[in-house]
């Protein structure tokens, strides 16, 4: 579901079924915070500058 | 897992369109290639090795890449395959260093306080973003590698099968496993985060 490999109807479902459900709303909503903070917390580091120039200059060679 | 690269179809481009290819479809994914390798190795010599490593090899086989196909994807599998090859084999050895440090750590008495100061020294927003790395950090290779295709990555359960060399069925166990473990070690701080 959160990993867009529901099918349009499973999609529904859920969503019908969490309107209701206490349970599976927070449930779902701790598993979307997750991820999110995954996404947004993890800073990516710097790629060294000579890293893509040294892979370029090797393949010409 | 030896083959880096299966040869349905043959081709055979010439030496501009290799680096025409390899300019344009692989070059730039360096970033999130050494990003990935990064979140694998924790070492950032180790990560440029390997990202060197997987281009080489990457332009080495390019009359296998198909243009126009997944090229991020046929990337990823042979940095994946590259690691479990060859680094991993290169790591087995540190383990006994780490025991001892570990041993010394807890055999001295000042470790907590000292400990505590480090701590208050950080500002919160690094904590945050510590906490959420030393959570992925702490899975076991198998269990973070699926996190970071899926959740930083955005590979498809399938594109991520192909990767791993793994079926998708075990895809999709090996992502449970790993978010239950995430949700024990982050679940109380998400669902803070989501009440504010």
């Amino acid at each position: 579901m959160l990993d867009n490999e529901a099918t349009p109807n499973q999609e529904e479902f859920f969503y019908g079924h969490i309107e209701k459900c206490m349970v599976c709303f927070a449930h779902y909503n701790v598993e979307k915070q997750i991820r999110q903070l995954l996404k947004s917390k993890l800073n990516n580091k710097e790629v060294p500058n000579a890293l893509a120039e040294e892979i370029r200059r090797k393949i010409v060679s | 897992m030896t083959n880096q690269v299966d040869t349905p179809v043959k081709r055979t481009y010439s030496e501009a369109k290799k680096v025409r290819v390899f300019d344009g479809e692989f070059m730039p994914h360096v970033d999130s290639m050494y990003n990935f390798a990064y979140r694998l190795t924790f070492d950032e010599d180790d990560a440029k090795d390997l990202v060197q490593d997987t281009y080489m090899k990457a332009f080495r086989f390019i009359n296998s890449f198909q243009e126009g196909t997944n090229a991020k994807a046929w990337l990823y599998r042979i940095l994946k395959n590259s690691f479990i090859n060859d680094y991993r084999k290169k790591s087995k050895q540190p383990a006994k260093v780490d025991y001892q440090e570990v041993e010394q750590f807890y055999n001295s008495e000042d470790t907590p306080s000292t400990a505590t100061v480090d701590l208050r020294l950080e500002t919160t927003k690094d904590m945050i973003g510590d906490e959420i790395s030393n959570a992925l950090n702490s899975l076991a290779v198998d269990f973070r590698t699926v996190v970071i295709l899926c959740d930083l990555e955005g590979f498809t359960y399938e594109e991520m099968a192909k990767i791993l060399d793994i079926p998708i069925g075990t895809v999709r166990s090996r992502l449970h496993r790993a978010r239950n473990l995430l949700r024990e070690k982050l679940g109380s701080y998400a669902m803070s985060m989501g009440y504010n």
